[in-house]
């Protein structure tokens, strides 16, 4: 009697689980089959994104977009200097410029001593940038030019240097 | 009765016992319950088993959405920045199953409106022929879509398909080239790379689309302005032959490639042989100064004009005094260069032209290339004409090519259009020693720097443009037309450390009030050169430099003299 039951016992769990793993397996396709119809779909929609995003960042019409809707020109080759070519001077106001909470030192807007602008023979209204710590000031731009561009208006002050520069 | 065997007197007590004895009973019904229950799990082990083959083997969808997403999408074609340049679009294709098709007047007439390309009478003859598919429409908008569905039409089915699309429009037209319906190229790198491209993967080109940008809307400007029939240009990386740009105008929009006409499709830049006229010049020098018949220094009469068989080699403008060899390339003299090429002798030329690449097809990775056209008897007289650009048809890309290995490292690198990945090596061939085109691009950039050089319109100040202009008589079908220029300018860049080389041509300029009615290279494409080299130095990462600097013109071969000055002191 005890082997019948166990048998039938048994007999009732194979085929509950039989059932549910086949179940699962359908459910699964189902997901799979769902998500991969969802992939291309997204696939489609980048490279339509794609083909959208060359089609509207095609030079002629950013060009176009530019001289219309900015006030910018070309950089000219006089405004492109080497790295190598900022001084690296302490100018003696700086040295008793009083260096505040925010690191920035505050210079009288009139400064007594006159800025030399030796160093950039070809930059107009050339700036001078005193090299305090190991890293120059300022308006150095991305690495790829590694390049400074020097704007022609005055220089702008405040000038953000370091705290342990300005001790040297 | 037949006496039974042991085996079956023993089944026969199972199943039909003498006598119900109980405790014999008993132990039989267990026997019976445990037989049945092991037939009843045999049972169901068998359909177990077949179920779990069944569902393994249910791979195969039945969904019909799947089955067009087999194919494989074909690879893109990127700029050398990853810019997009053919993609793929998803459209929808509309076609039929004639034979599902009941009244063939009646699909024709509800169709007919929504189809473009077709007229109720020709869908008609599509829909009664004898296949089972027929392609009605491409591009079908999802409205169209919709509208069609609605009138219910049996036989009419919708597939998705893939539309092959070159998102920047006109860019680079010539080099991308196009495909046919089915998705096989047919020119450009579509047809040449058509085996990676189909078989899904990306081609990476040597082209920069801003700088292909760059060189296609000053080379238009220059046409517009002196009313030329057409125009093109290549810019060449001379460290690793890469083209940078290749531009052929009048250029089409590959989109619509059936609306362009034959002119806008010829690729000038590839296809085109042309007279490159006094461009020859700088090859010439190389040439001279590498068989080290003498130095920059030697001078030449050339005064009068040469006559040799039916041929007078005549100067522009006329020397009284003797040029040297500088000044013979600064200057442009024909017959100064004619008188070095007869020194250099037609062999040593012609060996060295054949190792410049000149006198074969080129390696490029395009179906549209042409083999030059060089003279059949190569003698004296071919030599001094070969010299100064005359008597030998190359393309542009030979130019290019040729002019980088004589400006910029002596190493003739063949050109290509495919980006190169970093580290990887070229193949390099030495033609002419460092010294050799050290000296060479100096001159060059006397061209353009001195004030009697032909091409000061070039000057782009701080990036160290070195040139040398040509114009060359059309050569139309019975000899030459004096009318009908062919300008031509080529360009090295910076001198002083040799990056780039841009060779351009501009077809039949129209001289200009501005330009005293002269359709010179120094005046038609010398301009173009100069916009585009001060356009394309920030995106080349090129820095400009002070021409003054002693260490700048410590990298210049400047031991030369122009008039009576010598080339150190020269003004810049």
């Amino acid at each position: 009697m005890k082997m019948t039951l166990i048998s039938a016992l048994a007999l009732g769990v194979l085929g509950t689980t039989l059932y549910q793993v086949k179940t699962g397996i359908d459910e699964r396709q189902d997901r799979l089959q769902q998500l991969e119809a969802e992939i291309s779909a997204t696939k489609r929609d980048i490279a339509v994104l794609e083909a959208e995003w060359a089609y509207l960042s095609r030079p002629e019409r950013v060009s176009e977009l530019s001289s219309r809707l900015l006030n910018m020109q070309p950089i000219g080759q006089d405004r492109i200097l080497p790295l190598d070519a900022i001084p690296m001077r302490l100018i003696p106001e700086f040295k008793d410029a009083e260096i505040e909470d925010d690191g920035i030192a505050r210079v009288s807007s009139n400064p007594k001593t006159d800025l030399p602008n030796t160093a950039l023979p070809n930059a107009p209204g050339a700036l001078s940038v005193q090299k305090i710590s190991t890293e120059p000031v300022m308006f150095v731009t991305g690495e790829e030019l590694s390049s400074i561009i020097v704007p022609s208006a005055k220089p702008v002050r405040p000038i953000k240097i370091s705290k342990t520069g300005a001790q040297q | 009765m037949t006496p039974l065997s042991p085996m079956m007197r023993r089944l026969k007590r199972l199943f039909l016992p003498p006598r119900p004895d109980p405790a014999q009973s008993r132990h039989i019904a267990e026997m019976r319950l445990i037989v049945s229950g092991f037939v009843a799990l045999a049972v169901f082990a068998v359909i177990a088993g077949r179920v779990v083959v069944l569902s393994a083997q249910d791979t195969a969808p039945s969904n019909d959405y799947k089955s067009n997403v087999t194919a494989v999408e074909r690879g893109k074609i990127l700029d050398r920045k990853g810019r997009l340049l053919a993609t793929n679009l998803p459209i929808t294709v509309m076609h039929a199953d004639p034979s599902e098709i009941m009244d063939v007047n009646d699909a024709a007439k509800k169709l007919a409106p929504f189809i473009a390309r077709h007229n109720e009478a020709s869908l008609k003859r599509l829909l009664m022929k004898k296949t089972r598919y027929v392609e009605l429409d491409r591009k079908v908008t999802p409205a169209r879509h919709a509208q069609i569905l609605q009138l219910g039409i049996p036989g009419v089915y919708f597939a998705e398909g893939h539309l092959r699309a070159y998102p920047r429009g006109n860019a680079a037209a010539h080099v991308l080239g196009h495909v046919d319906p089915d998705n096989n190229g047919l020119a450009g790198i579509e047809k040449a790379m058509n085996a990676e491209l189909a078989s899904g993967a990306n081609v990476t080109l040597s082209i920069d689309a801003g700088v292909q940008n760059i060189m296609a809307t000053e080379i238009a400007r220059q046409i517009e302005e002196y009313e030329a029939l057409g125009g093109a240009g290549v810019m060449l990386d001379v460290n690793t032959g890469e083209l940078l740009a290749m531009v052929s105008l009048p250029d089409y929009n590959p989109n619509h490639y059936g609306a362009a006409d034959d002119n806008a499709k010829f690729n000038r830049a590839s296809k085109g042989v042309y007279e490159m006229g006094s461009t020859f010049k700088v090859l010439n020098t190389a040439i001279f100064l590498e068989a080290g018949l003498s130095t920059s220094q030697k001078q030449y009469e050339v005064a009068k004009p040469i006559r040799i068989s039916r041929f007078t080699i005549n100067d522009y403008h006329v020397y009284q005094r003797p040029l040297n060899v500088a000044e013979i390339l600064i200057y442009s003299s024909n017959i100064g260069s004619a008188r070095m090429a007869d020194d250099i002798g037609a062999e040593l030329q012609r060996t060295y032209m054949e190792r410049l690449g000149l006198l074969d097809r080129l390696p490029l990775e395009l179906p549209e290339t042409a083999r030059p056209l060089v003279p059949s008897r190569w003698k004296r007289v071919e030599a001094m004409t070969v010299s100064y650009g005359h008597g030998i048809s190359i393309t542009l890309p030979h130019l290019a090519s040729a002019v980088s290995t004589a400006s910029a490292n002596g190493l003739w690198i063949p050109p290509t259009l495919i980006k190169k990945m970093p580290g990887e090596q070229s193949v390099r061939t030495r033609v002419f020693s460092d010294e050799t085109a050290r000296s060479v691009r100096s001159m060059m950039r006397f061209v353009v720097s001195h004030e009697d050089g032909t091409a000061n319109y070039a000057e782009a100040p701080g990036y160290m443009v070195g040139g040398k202009t040509g114009t060359a008589e059309k050569n139309i079908v019975g000899g030459y037309d004096k009318k009908v220029n062919l300008t031509t300018f080529v360009a090295t860049f910076p001198v002083h450390d040799p990056r780039y080389v841009i060779a351009i041509i501009i077809d039949a300029p129209k001289g200009q009030k501005k330009s005293g009615y002269r359709t010179t290279g120094g005046w038609v494409v010398a301009p173009a050169v100069k916009r585009i080299v001060e356009r394309a130095a920030p995106v080349l990462k090129l820095h400009p430099v002070d021409e003054k600097l002693p260490e700048i013109r410590h990298l210049l071969d400047l031991d030369f003299k122009i008039g009576n000055e010598e080339a150190t002191n020269v003004s810049y």
